[in-house]
């Protein structure tokens, strides 16, 4: 996966693969490359997030020790 | 002099009540204050006179004056006063003050008071002050007030001992807050606090602890115009708990002590604090919120993805058992008919095949009894002679037979004695000059013997002779 990708592009990505299997628009042959990419994509976006959660409660609890 | 005076004390036999302003006043080691009253017409003195108020009766009327007025007697104020007319022959004619009427004065300063109120409201400086907006933290404060007053001392103390520790950089500009040189004392610190690089947040000015006398400076038109156009918003703390100088409503906000003021600047503090707080907290929990919003769309696609996925594959596979299904029977069904043609086929040909078999057989048949009836007829032979022949035969086959025996006997004996079968059991042959040696009378010691065995032969030589027993 790209590197470069942001937060708002991934989920996008996802959100767009969850559409397309939900609307059942995939074919079989293109399914696990696609669950495959939603799985990368989830757990970047994961991490993503716990890096932020992260970041914000140490911010906060230095605000808080003040 | 006699008679002047004669003259004058009966002219002027009696007291008189007379407005008139004072114009200037001192009050002598011993007690007795010295008046100097004017009258006027605009800015135009068109009288003036010296009055004397006895130490005998000064305390009396000072102390009645304050009470009614809450003012000290002081140079411009207009007076309604009793007097009585002196001639002395030494310091000439005088005025004798009797009595001071307070309420006429009390009256005449709500007078100017109002007056006062009535044009800066006119000049828009009423309200002027109030369109400051308060800085959210006040920090910077310029303090104008006596460094000696009490109310100074109040005020530094409840700002800085604050329980939230707040900390305020504060700057005073002393100045005069009572008496005549108040007034110019004032303008003069608030120009100073205009004056520095500082941009204060606020100008307070501030007036000693109990004392509500003296007031009558903070209604002067002069200082409350300027004190309306300063350049910073200006919090009051100078009245009493009952009544409000002019100053306190041109004020932005008007506190009625230093402490108040202390307060009001520690609260609106404390307020942006909690503001702030507030903010924060909204900034943490709308944080949360959407984190926790992200975190279940993540948990909802990966889930969504699964089952979608799941289900996907599983209809998919229902798809091919089913054509597989259909393969099956669309074929069985197929081969049914084909395999029904194909044992239909099956029996016919062995039908037929049978059929030829036996139509041939029958043909052989025909064919072998046509035979035996054509040899019949070529040969025909009696039942009896055929008997005969036959034992003729079998006696042929018999002596046939005897020979082929004896024959095999024979081969068998030959087998048996030809010589190479012999060796084969041990035996061996000596020779003597190529002839077989067949008694050992025909050799000598000495002699070579050729011995044939089985397998080759050897030359040996005869060492000794042995004859049988």
């Amino acid at each position: 996966m790209s590197k470069r990708i942001t937060y708002d592009q991934a989920l996008g990505e996802l959100q767009d693969i969850v559409a397309e299997i939900e609307g059942e628009e995939i074919s079989i042959d293109e399914l696990s490359k696609k669950v495959k990419r939603a799985a990368e994509l989830l757990k970047f976006c994961q991490n993503k997030l716990r890096q932020t959660e992260e970041d914000v409660n140490k911010i906060l609890s230095q605000f808080d020790e003040k | 002099m006699d008679e002047v005076n004669f003259v004058i004390r009966s002219s002027f036999d009696q007291s008189y009540w007379v407005v008139a302003e004072l114009a200037n006043v001192s009050t002598s080691p011993r007690g007795h204050m010295y008046m100097e009253l004017v009258e006027k017409s605009g800015n135009q003195i068109i009288a003036k006179a010296r009055a004397n108020l006895w130490s005998s009766r000064r305390g009396q009327i000072v102390a009645a004056f304050k009470d009614v007025t809450r003012q000290s007697i002081q140079t411009g104020m207009k007076l309604l006063l009793q007097l009585s007319v002196n001639f002395h022959n030494v310091y000439g004619l005088s005025f004798q003050v009797l009595d001071i009427d307070p309420a006429y004065s009390l009256g005449e300063l709500e007078r100017q008071k109002q007056e006062t109120i009535k044009r800066l409201n006119e000049e828009g400086l009423l309200d002027f002050n109030k369109q400051y907006v308060l800085a959210p933290a006040l920090q910077n404060i310029a303090i104008i007030s006596s460094e000696t007053a009490a109310g100074y001392q109040d005020f530094m103390n409840q700002l800085t001992s604050n329980k939230h520790g707040f900390t305020f950089n504060t700057q005073l500009f002393p100045a005069l807050m009572q008496g005549e040189q108040a007034v110019a004392s004032i303008i003069a610190a608030l120009d100073a606090s205009e004056q520095t690089k500082i941009d204060f947040d606020a100008v307070v000015i501030i007036r000693g602890g109990g004392s509500n006398l003296d007031l009558a400076c903070f209604d002067d038109y002069t200082l409350n115009a300027r004190l309306a156009q300063s350049y910073f918003p200006l919090l009051s703390g100078i009245g009493h708990e009952r009544d409000q100088s002019v100053t306190d409503m041109i004020a932005h906000t008007r506190l009625k002590t230093p402490t108040a003021v202390a307060e009001f600047i520690i609260n609106h503090n404390f307020e942006f604090e909690n503001t702030i707080i507030g903010l924060f907290d909204q900034i943490f929990q709308t944080t949360r919120d959407r984190i926790d919003e992200e975190k279940y769309f993540m948990e909802r696609s990966s889930r969504l993805i699964a089952e979608y996925s799941q289900s996907l594959i599983a209809a998919e596979e229902q798809i091919l058992r089913q054509s597989g299904f259909d393969i099956s029977k669309t074929s069985s069904v197929l081969l049914h008919k084909n395999g029904l043609d194909i044992f239909q086929k099956r029996d016919q040909i062995k039908y037929l095949s049978k059929r030829k078999t036996e139509k041939t057989d029958d043909q052989i048949k025909l064919t072998k009894n046509q035979l035996v009836r054509n040899i019949k007829t070529l040969f025909p032979l009696k039942e009896s002679d055929l008997s005969e022949q036959e034992k003729e035969l079998l006696k042929i086959n018999l002596l046939i037979d005897n020979h082929k025996y004896k024959l095999n006997q024979l081969k068998q004996f030959i087998k048996l004695s030809n010589p190479q079968n012999i060796l084969k059991k041990g035996f061996s042959i000596s020779r003597q000059n190529g002839r077989a040696v067949t008694h050992i009378s025909h050799l000598k010691t000495e002699e070579i013997l050729e011995t044939e065995f089985f397998d080759g032969r050897i030359e040996s030589k005869i060492i000794k002779q042995k004859d049988n027993e």
